[in-house]
């Protein structure tokens, strides 16, 4: 087999198994998360999250901790990034008891709970 | 005898071009519009490394990839703008595809601040034509694209219809829901009013009704793009796709534009035979240096020109890439200068480079980080002296970093511009009482 035939076959490859991830291996713990997959006007897109969240009992503004770039991609309900962003919180609050709520209201009006504010992040992150 | 899978693979890629007019032709189009969209991602470079957080498309290397930076982007993405110009203008491809996959994709993959899936389908499509441009040794030494690679974006281009036509299998899309949703311009939401009463129906059901037809269509689109008979059909019904895509408003940048593009490929053969005569040559390999030479000193040159804080880096980068990348031909000199000078004048157009500056100071305003907010508004005030709410912004900045006397000249400045003007008064006191 040419080098030529190897290229086009991995590609071709990646671009049947990258978006079949998001129908046959999807975590159900982040199930908005459609990168890779050619899910254009989605239904998922159109979630809308809300993060509350707290440190030692007082409300944290996120626009104050990372860009508000940031903060639309956890209004997505991407969790890799609401990951980082309690990382990043834990690490600015040391010793910080972080609770989190995100709930994200579908476009059916289904409402889903992603992050339940029961533990504390910064002992367990997400 | 039957043939078997290998030799109908070989078959397939190795067939010769039904009308090869079509490849210059989209490579000409295609890569001036990528130039334009990727010109365009310049004032939102300054979102990156903000605060220095990251999360990139492969988060399990976020622990080993540097942090991208607002400078480390906006080089990447002039970088990307200038190899596309030079690719649509004749650049041998052999060096300069790989070097805009390479540029391209890292400005798209290092960071999910970028989740455009078209982005996402450049960076593939540059990919896959770097390979036809760097394994087979015939377009190696014309510093061609080979045509296996159209082919091989043809059949990414049927994959992702066939991916988008799979998504819509969900009743939330069929029911009309999600379209509706999204559709928010006027003369369509009308349209749909004035059908649904003419049909006696509720205006969801016609909105469910086109919701049916794009999952059908991109079905079909899906399989025309394989299939060469079907191009003469696919063509025109592809551009009216696109365009009522665009026309429609739905939020997806320069989506429309770049896939009109790449239609290119299907385009009937008399047209595409006509219009290839306006594509450029590949520029030669063999010839004088100075003019590689004397390019990449003024493409380095240009980049001085550019309106971000200097760089030369970039400086540097563009003009060993010009050396590389330029056939040393008197044409091909001219070309490397024509994309360079188009970059720069793009990169000064509008409120582009102020805008870069201000996204950075406001929030960095917002986060707290008030010295590093004043510098960027000085920036803003340094390309738009005019810039009234600039002025204003610089003045309040100044002052509470306890540079009051560098403040008042703004304030005073935003005054004689918009006397009165409650801000500029308030800011212009607090610097005055912070002075006494």
């Amino acid at each position: 087999m040419q080098a030529r035939d190897l290229f086009i076959a991995a590609f071709l490859l990646s671009q049947l198994l990258l978006p079949l991830r998001w129908y046959a291996l999807r975590d159900p713990a982040d199930p908005y998360d459609e990168r890779f997959a050619w899910r254009m006007f989605s239904p998922e897109r159109m979630v809308r999250c809300t993060a509350n969240v707290r440190i030692d009992g007082a409300p944290v503004e996120l626009g104050r901790e990372v860009h508000s770039a940031w903060i639309t991609l956890v209004e997505r309900g991407r969790m890799d990034v609401v990951g980082a962003v309690t990382e990043r919180l834990c690490l600015t609050h040391p010793g910080g008891d972080l609770r989190l709520s995100l709930t994200c209201r579908e476009i059916d009006g289904a409402v889903t709970t992603l992050v339940e504010p029961t533990t504390n992040l910064c002992g367990a992150p997400p | 005898m039957s043939e078997t899978f290998a030799d109908r693979w070989a078959r397939f890629w190795d067939s010769p071009e039904a009308e090869p007019a079509r490849l210059p032709l989209t490579r000409l189009l295609f890569f001036a519009a990528l130039a334009l969209d990727t010109g365009q991602q310049l004032v939102h470079a300054g979102r990156y490394g903000a605060g220095r957080f990251n999360v990139s498309h492969l988060p399990s290397l976020d622990g080993i990839l540097p942090a991208p930076t607002a400078p480390g982007i906006l080089l990447l993405t002039l970088t990307s703008s200038l190899l596309c110009l030079r690719l649509a203008l004749g650049a041998r491809a052999t060096l300069a595809l790989p070097a805009l996959a390479v540029s391209l994709g890292a400005a798209v993959l290092w960071s999910q601040l970028d989740s455009y899936q078209h982005h996402y389908l450049m960076v593939l499509v540059c990919v896959a034509l770097s390979g036809a441009a760097c394994l087979t040794p015939e377009a190696r030494r014309a510093g061609e694209i080979a045509p296996w690679g159209y082919k091989l974006v043809r059949v990414q281009i049927a994959v992702v219809y066939a991916w988008a036509a799979v998504a819509k299998l969900d009743g939330r899309w069929l029911s009309g829901q999600t379209l509706d949703a999204q559709l928010q311009v006027e003369w369509a939401r009308t349209f749909i009013n004035t059908l649904a009463e003419r049909l006696a129906v509720a205006p969801v059901s016609v909105v469910a009704a086109g919701a049916v037809a794009v999952m059908v269509v991109e079905a079909l689109f899906a399989l025309a793009w394989l299939t060469p008979r079907l191009w003469p059909l696919l063509w025109p019904l592809g551009l009216l796709f696109h365009g009522s895509v665009e026309a429609l408003d739905l939020k997806i940048g320069q989506f429309s534009l770049l896939m009109i593009t790449l239609y290119t490929l299907v385009m009937p053969a008399t047209l595409a035979r006509a219009l290839g005569r306006l594509t450029p040559n590949v520029e030669p390999a063999e010839g004088a240096w100075a003019w590689r030479l004397g390019a990449g000193l003024v493409v380095g040159a240009l980049g001085l020109a550019l309106p971000f804080a200097q760089d030369w880096g970039l400086v540097g980068l563009w003009a060993l890439l010009t050396l590389a990348v330029t056939g040393p031909s008197p044409s091909a000199a001219a070309r490397a200068v024509l994309s360079a000078a188009l970059v720069v004048g793009l990169s000064r157009s509008g409120d582009l480079a102020r805008d870069y500056y201000r996204f950075i100071g406001g929030d960095a305003r917002v986060r707290g980080e008030l010295p590093a907010a004043a510098a960027a508004y000085a920036e803003v005030v340094r390309l738009d002296p005019d810039y009234f709410s600039g002025r204003v912004r610089l003045c309040q900045l100044l002052t509470a970093v306890d540079r009051a006397q560098e403040a008042m000249p703004h304030c005073e400045a935003a005054l004689r511009m918009n006397p009165g003007q409650p801000d500029a008064v308030a800011a212009e006191a607090a610097a005055r009482a912070a002075l006494r």
